[in-house]
């Protein structure tokens, strides 16, 4: 008996199955990277191998750490997270070692931009086929834009996309529609930031979305194309109606980042916010002026920041810039059939 | 259905220990009789094997796999008394799968590989005459199994690497049914009593992020699904061959 119970601990000690049984992954990619106090998106060009960092002219180049650098799995890059670098005297290589232990050099570089930046792909012109549905931008690592299709294609649908606009380019049309399933409505949107890995969940859309991308300008205010048409039957959350009728909302915050553990504390630095009924039948511009810091108590508490207010005179790190078809949307609440389409999104200085 | 099932097998148990018990007088003088210093040996092996091609299914299109699964049991056992036995049984199983799917319009292709062991110290305990015996097997589990796993994308891959471990107690009763003096076919059903295991999974090395799951599960109910065909082989007493 004991020679069994020999054996069999034998085996637990030496069957395992190699990790090379079907080959090592080759994959030695940098997806995701980026420096603190960078000023726009990382520029990741995959087929020469190179990261172009926008950062403003006041940026310290001698000593830069990577605050994020997202890889291939498995893969290991050199220096990591966290190691200084000096990037004045131009690029700095950094080494990407696969599973398979075939190394890829990256060549990373910071780049002064003009002050004035405009967000990327923000005429909305560029769409991409995310795998059934439509998404803003030429890829989901590049692309400072998202909607919330992605939880909509699941079931082989999708509320946010590109309509021609008739002269080579496209503008984004979102429309609440009819969820199909368990809540009434699902509201489009078009934000900065991503949409979350994973099931999305359902009672609470909010928390599928990461909003926001690094930005570090001092815009006076935004001007953007619109129409809006709200639906015709305006109701809450369970199907009961509402008086008035569903509203859009465009807002554009500018925040100050700070990592705390886990956590994001997304401070307010400016605030511009349009929520309105008004139905805009024609293409109209609309223009909004930030207001930095604290927001006077005669505005709306929707406008309040969760997190409080960054410090008279900070700089923004991040802008979130929201655009959706039923504003408490996040609340099934809203009119089936409401339409926002919006384009050529322009940052005023 | 399955319960009308998985009534008649009972009853059938029942009828035919009652039957055995009955007429256990004249038992000793039978060449059937399992006296002690007797041994038996039932090896049994089965292979399970699936194909397909552009298989549509609820939430991916299959475009090709291919999935193959062996396993293969030896139960030993020496006789230590008349009609009750103490011995051991070992098994080893193995999986392998290469699947090619389109899910969510990407097209995706996993490998994997498993294998498992499990080693079961088991006492068996006869009843019945001549060419027909019921008898109830109480067994130890341990079991050990791994799984290594890749998930190839378009844009990267994935590996999942999974360890169980299970330990449990069960009883299985059964029938055997002799066509010779050493040879007969066995059937058994198992009837899980305890069984506790764990699970580990790793995906891409990131051992923080390793997930583990315990599970217990007591459960006297009869799965028909489980019942074991294998040949026995019960030789004759060790001394007389001597």
């Amino acid at each position: 008996m004991m020679k069994y119970i020999y054996l069999f601990f034998v085996f637990l000690s030496v069957s395992c199955i190699p990790d090379d049984k079907f080959g090592l992954s080759t994959w030695k990619e940098i997806k995701e990277f980026e420096v603190p106090g960078q000023a726009g998106v990382s520029v990741i060009n995959k087929d020469s191998l190179t990261i172009v960092i926008p950062v403003n002219f006041d940026y310290d180049q001698s000593s830069v750490a990577a605050s994020k650098i997202v890889l291939s799995n498995m893969a290991s890059s050199t220096p990591g997270v966290g190691e200084s670098q000096d990037f004045s005297e131009g690029a700095v290589i950094y080494s990407v070692t696969a599973e398979d232990k075939s190394i890829a050099e990256w060549a990373v570089s910071l780049k002064i931009q003009q002050s004035e930046v405009q967000l990327p792909n923000s005429d909305f012109n560029l769409w991409y086929d995310a795998g059934g549905y439509p998404e803003p931008g030429d890829g989901i690592t590049t692309s400072v834009w998202s909607t919330a299709n992605k939880a909509l294609a699941l079931v082989g649908s999708f509320n946010t996309e590109p309509i021609s606009d008739g002269n080579n380019g496209f503008y984004a049309k979102m429309t609440t529609i009819q969820a199909p399933a368990i809540v009434r409505i699902a509201a489009a949107t078009l934000f900065t930031g991503s949409f979350t890995d994973g099931f999305p969940s359902i009672d609470d859309p909010r928390s599928n979305i990461d909003f926001g991308t690094p930005y570090t300008s001092v815009p006076n205010g935004i001007k953007v194309m619109y129409k809006y048409n709200p639906g015709e039957s305006y109701e809450d959350a369970d199907g009961n109606p509402l008086p008035g009728s569903d509203a859009c909302d465009i807002y554009v915050l500018l925040e100050e980042w700070a990592e705390t553990g886990s956590s994001t504390i997304k401070r307010r630095v400016g605030t511009a916010w349009h929520r309105s009924s008004d139905i805009i039948s024609d293409w109209t511009d609309l223009n909004l002026t930030f207001t930095y810091g604290e927001l006077p108590n005669s505005d709306p508490d929707y406008m309040k920041p969760a997190d409080g207010y960054a410090p008279d005179g900070s700089k923004p790190t991040h802008i979130t810039v929201v655009f959706s078809s039923s504003a408490l949307g996040d609340f099934f609440t809203g009119a089936i059939g409401s339409v926002l389409e919006v384009d050529d999104f322009e940052l005023i200085y | 259905m399955k319960e009308l099932n998985k009534g008649l097998l009972v009853a059938v148990f029942l009828l035919i220990g009652s039957y055995s018990v009955l007429l256990a007088q004249s038992e000793k003088d039978s060449i059937y009789f399992l006296s002690k210093g007797r041994l038996f040996i039932s090896p049994t092996f089965s292979v399970n094997n699936r194909t397909a091609v552009n298989d549509d299914q609820l939430l991916r299109f299959v475009e090709d796999q291919n999935r193959l699964e062996w396993d293969i049991d030896v139960n030993v056992g020496y006789f230590i008394k008349d009609n009750f036995s103490a011995g051991a049984q070992l098994s080893y199983q193995f999986s392998k799968e290469d699947i090619t799917y389109v899910a969510d319009s990407n097209e995706i292709t996993e490998k994997s590989n498993g294998q498992s062991i499990t080693f079961s110290p088991n006492i068996r305990n006869y009843f019945g005459l001549g060419k027909l015996k019921i008898f109830n097997q109480t067994n130890i589990n341990f079991s050990y199994g791994e799984e290594l796993k890749r998930v190839y994308r378009e844009d990267d891959e994935d590996k999942i690497r999974t360890k169980e471990l299970n330990f449990g107690i069960g009883i299985q009763p059964g029938l055997a049914f002799f066509v010779s003096d050493i040879v007969a076919v066995e059937a058994s059903l198992k009837l899980l009593g305890w069984e506790s295991s764990i699970e580990e999974s790793t995906i891409n090395d990131n051992e923080d992020e390793k997930s583990k799951i315990t599970k217990n599960d007591v459960n006297f109910s009869v799965d028909i699904l489980t019942l074991h065909i294998g040949i026995g082989i019960y030789l004759d007493q060790i001394k007389k061959n001597k």
